[in-house]
């Protein structure tokens, strides 16, 4: 029974110091990520503009606009805000966007006197209007509504034969207060609510196998600094500026991104696709770190599109902009390297060194699910780390040869090997120091084979500290509650006290004492 | 066991008394932030204020987390240092029961402050109504969040209060507190997080478990 609890105890320690471990491990690491990415996104990277003359979209105005070029460009130090935003993604779009703003208010006007948002109760949206009564210096909110919208049409007050959206409708980002767009995720269709004219239109209802069954963004998206270069934006004639539109589709259009990455151009007069095609993002959204993609209009009329990614190892990004009819028309793209950056070099090998003291199971685990995790999800994740070297390699060399890709990975692992071979070493001889049993000796390897690093501090933890005496036999350091001394076997030589048959008495004692009692003690 | 965790309770008093004034200020500034903003925000009053999502979060959560990793290391500390559980032991009081008692008083402090702390917030969203009903979900999860990281915070810091070492106890548990905590912020109030956090709380009451009642008194 006590040995059970002795293992239980083990295993407890042990999975206590993997979890906390890991977590300090995450931190290391992502502290050299910032380092890296902010030094080399302020300071190489900043001159590493890529410049893409969106005037190519307007034919028409070409030639007007020859010496005033249109620049997209990469914000300075953007990315590294991005990376923040990233990494504390889920504190920030929990509180901030998801509740506060997304869920419950889908638009505001500019004067925020008018308000449309989804009632979850009902199922409907709420067009209200939002007044603040000030009185006896009391303020006073309230919401009066206007109209509600279900399903089945609009009216001015509110009725279950309306029906009722589904719950997170994936709402555009253009959406006004006259006009919401959105997709409804539980009836797998698009809706377009008109306030003003009090109307719904709805498309035909998605099959789950289509990709635009399942959309990811609705309007556009913009994660980073993609965007029109405001000195060259500052120099166009201002009566083209006001008729080119930044992040509008035009009247009657609508992006929608889907997870594979294509982006497909929606009618709102039609309530169809007009094409399935209008860009791409290149790869999978899950595959990338961040991207963007803008749409142009001139005179209310779409245009085309800019969109711009940044791949999960931060080591690449592009730039493609897209005609009308979703032609590419420009593609170019920057590797981006943060070694040129005189710390990179440092910084890198840290993180790798960091890498590698996660534990060996938990790095052969991330091998073989590296593509299976998002780039979002894998610069958060503490176990499984598929961002790292040997995840990013797991994904490049999927379509290699196995031994090669062995090889590989020995390779980039081999600090984690060569740390284990010595922490087994010297767990081993401590192990035998201290007179593990063999079988024990055992366990203690192999959970260092596989845990590494928080399987020795375990070991460090949870160790015997009995205090040690020598052996008489031997001369080494032995258990004292072991019969036999771990080291020479011999046997634990105890002393025989035998009480003395004399004793000391006080000498008023010794004179109550009878005279033979006396003789005899003498 | 009553007896038991009444003793807890009075012996750890101190600290007691020093997470009410805390979890009462954090009850205020709850309701003067959410007043605040309802009084002088030209904004409308939709979803959660701002305040109080950034306030419980970046203020309120960490300093009761760490209240109550000082909380659990103190009455360790307190034990070892005064020899409290080497008397009980003489009063038919078995070590098992003062662990429990310990335990329990702790959670009972928990949970009085997260009460409180709901308690507080459902007020204010009454006396302060917003435009649009909040989503009670998430204000369930955001309790807890604190539930949770509180209790992680206290058996944290029972297992490192149970030692010699003072420098150890106070910034031992303190250090890995702050590491714990450090993981909501990237992980969010999701399930996840829950879970870990539940985890690493019943990990760490299980080890010094093994500490308190391994060690001679």
């Amino acid at each position: 029974m006590k040995r059970l609890n002795k293992k239980f105890n083990v295993l407890v320690t042990g999975l206590l110091t993997l979890i906390l471990f890991s977590l300090a491990l995450f931190w290391g690491r992502h502290l050299c990520q910032l380092v890296l990415t902010s030094a080399y996104f302020s300071g190489p990277a900043r001159q590493d503009i890529m410049e893409v003359k969106v005037t190519k979209f307007i034919p028409e105005f070409d030639e007007r606009l020859k010496g005033f070029p249109i620049k997209v460009r990469l914000g300075e130090g953007v990315f590294f805000n991005q990376y923040l935003n990233y990494i504390y993604d889920s504190y920030f779009h929990d509180f901030m966007v998801k509740n506060v703003r997304m869920d419950d208010l889908i638009a505001l006007d500019s004067v925020m006197s008018k308000a449309v948002y989804y009632d979850r109760k009902t199922g409907r949206l709420v067009l209200a209007r939002f007044q603040r009564d000030i009185s006896d210096r009391a303020v006073k909110w309230s919401a009066k509504p206007i109209a509600f919208a279900g399903p089945k049409g609009v009216s001015s007050s509110d009725s279950s034969s309306l029906g009722r959206f589904g719950e997170s409708p994936l709402i555009s980002r253009l959406g006004s207060t006259q006009e919401v767009f959105f997709f409804d995720r539980n009836a797998r269709r698009y809706y377009l609510v008109d306030f003003d004219h009090k109307t719904v239109k709805e498309s035909s209802e998605f099959a789950k196998t289509d990709p635009y069954g399942y959309p990811l963004v609705v309007g556009f998206h913009r994660d980073w600094g993609v965007r029109m270069d405001s000195r060259s934006y500052a120099e166009i004639p201002e009566d083209l500026r006001k008729r080119l539109i930044e992040y509008y589709p035009g009247k009657d259009n609508n992006l929608v991104l889907d997870r594979s990455g294509t982006i497909g151009r929606f009618d709102l007069n039609t309530m169809s696709f007009v094409s399935h095609q209008a860009g791409s993002l290149g790869d999978a959204p899950s595959n990338s770190f961040a991207y963007t993609f803008v749409p142009y209009s001139m005179d209310n009329k779409y245009m085309g599109a800019a969109v711009m990614r940044l791949n999960r190892t931060l080591r690449w990004m592009d730039l493609r902009v897209f005609s009308e009819k979703g032609n590419l028309i420009k593609y170019e793209y920057r590797k981006l390297n943060p070694w040129i950056w005189e710390g990179g070099v440092t910084f890198s090998m840290i993180n790798w060194f960091l890498e590698n003291l996660h534990p060996p199971i938990l790095d052969v685990a991330t091998y073989f699910t590296a593509d299976k995790i998002s780039a979002l999800e894998g610069q958060k994740s503490i176990f499984l780390l598929s961002e790292s070297l040997l995840g990013q390699t797991s994904r490049e060399m999927r379509d290699k040869y196995l031994w090669e890709r062995i090889f590989v990975a020995f390779i980039i692992m081999s600090p984690s090997i060569v740390l284990i071979c010595i922490l087994i070493f010297q767990v081993n001889r401590e192990a035998k120091f201290l007179g593990l049993l063999p079988e024990s000796r055992r366990a203690w390897k192999y959970g260092i084979l596989l845990f590494g690093l928080p399987a020795y501090i375990t070991w460090r933890i949870v160790r015997p500290k009995e205090v040690m005496v020598t052996c008489k036999n031997c001369g080494k350091l032995r258990r004292p509650e072991f019969e036999n001394c771990q080291h020479c076997k011999s046997l634990w030589h105890v002393p025989e006290i035998t009480p003395p048959s004399w004793r000391v008495v006080e000498s008023s004692e010794a004179c109550d004492l009878p005279a033979e009692a006396m003789v005899k003690q003498a | 066991m009553w007896t038991l965790i009444k003793r807890e309770l009075k012996d750890a008093r101190v600290v007691i008394l020093a997470m009410s004034i805390l979890v009462a200020l954090s009850a205020i500034a709850i309701m003067a932030s959410v007043w605040h903003e309802y009084m002088t925000d030209y904004r409308p009053p939709v979803g959660i204020p701002m305040n109080l999502a950034m306030g419980w979060f970046s203020l309120i959560l960490a300093l009761i987390t760490l209240g109550f990793n000082v909380m659990g290391g103190y009455q360790m500390r307190v034990d070892r240092k005064n020899k409290i559980s080497t008397y009980l032991c003489t009063l038919h009081a078995s070590r098992r029961k003062i662990y429990l008692s310990r335990i329990c008083s702790g959670l009972l402090c928990v949970t009085f402050a997260t009460l409180l702390l709901i308690v507080t917030t459902a007020v204010t969203f009454r006396l302060f109504p917003r435009l649009i009903d909040i989503d009670a979900d998430y204000l369930w999860r955001m309790a807890a969040m604190l539930f949770c990281l509180s209790c992680t915070g206290y058996s944290l810091g029972l297992q490192t209060g149970w030692s010699n070492n003072k420098y150890l106890t106070s910034l031992g548990g303190a250090g890995l507190t702050i590491l714990v905590m450090s993981m909501v912020m990237f992980k969010g109030i999701a399930n996840e997080s829950l879970i870990l956090l539940a985890v690493i709380s019943t990990l760490a009451l299980i080890r010094a478990w093994y500490k308190y009642s391994e060690s001679s008194l």
